[in-house]
């Protein structure tokens, strides 16, 4: 806290020599972007989506490559993929994935045409925001509505 | 180099060289935006794969797979993801990582980590393909 010795009285300077001022500036300092003072928005939680996404998908990249592995050592390995993977917990994390690849997909693609010059007036990252967010639902209720019963 | 006489942003070596910018500064967001544009292929493919193998046994999956075109695209899918991939998880560990060391060696440990995948994947689906 600064205490009123530390501000100069006819200047209204802060006296610089004030650990406790120094203190403040130096470690105190709220770092940008400022995420505890920002009202979450659409596009900001959308934009953090994307690299959670991406990070979740490289879980998916490993799952593939155990399967590939599992297919190349035999049914034997691929039995123990198949048991852990295909389990009711696996189904569930199964589920998020394939959302997670669905949402990277469809922002991907929002992300080409801004890189395109497209689609960068406020209205239309809103209109493309929510697009995103309704194709990546529904594509994963419709794979899973196509496969969920056989596996 | 004279400073606070004249503004210089050229680089020692740009000045030694003559050549200019190498224009390589922008290959890491040029080659994210080049294997998106591949993984969207890749993933209609690996979506459309799931839809027929869903429920499929072990020799069902592997003879899928073992198909010229199927082959093809798994390897296809592997490269392109596996170098988005790589891509990405760099710029999340630039962005995050602070302590210069630490970064570094989770790049590193990342690129030889996933060139281990990508190489053990390519070889598991020349097997399927293959058989042995």
């Amino acid at each position: 806290m600064l205490r009123n010795k530390d501000i100069d009285s006819k200047s209204g300077c802060i006296h610089t020599t004030s650990k406790e001022y120094y203190r403040m500036t130096k470690e105190k300092r709220p770092l940008s972007p400022h995420l505890q003072v920002y009202k979450p928005q659409l596009t900001s939680l959308m934009s953090i989506s994307h690299r959670a996404t991406g990070i979740m998908l490289i879980i998916g990249f490993y799952l593939l490559v155990w399967f590939l592995g599992a297919l190349a050592y035999g049914p034997d390995a691929y039995q123990v993929f198949s048991d852990i993977v295909f389990s009711t917990i696996g189904k569930i994390g199964l589920v998020g994935l394939s959302f997670c690849l669905f949402y990277h997909l469809g922002n991907g693609i929002r992300h080409l045409f801004w890189d395109m010059g497209c689609g960068l007036e406020l209205k239309a990252v809103y209109r493309s925001g929510w697009l995103v967010i309704g194709f990546s639902v529904i594509a994963t209720v419709i794979f899973w509505i196509l496969i969920g019963n056989r596996i | 180099m004279e400073i606070g006489y004249k503004m210089d942003y050229q680089t020692g070596i740009k000045k030694a060289k003559g050549y200019g910018s190498a224009n390589e500064g922008v290959h890491h967001w040029w080659m994210q935006r080049i294997t998106a544009l591949g993984n969207i292929i890749a993933v209609i493919w690996l979506i459309s794969s799931a839809c027929c193998l869903a429920g499929s046994d072990y020799e069902a999956v592997r003879a899928y797979f073992a198909t010229p075109f199927h082959a093809s695209m798994m390897v296809f899918f592997i490269l392109n993801v596996g170098y988005h991939a790589i891509l990405g998880i760099t710029v999340v560990f630039e962005d995050y990582l602070h302590s210069t060391w630490l970064k570094l060696l989770k790049i590193i440990g990342t690129k030889l980590l996933f060139s281990l995948l990508i190489i053990f994947s390519i070889l598991s689906v020349l097997i399927i393909a293959m058989g042995r």
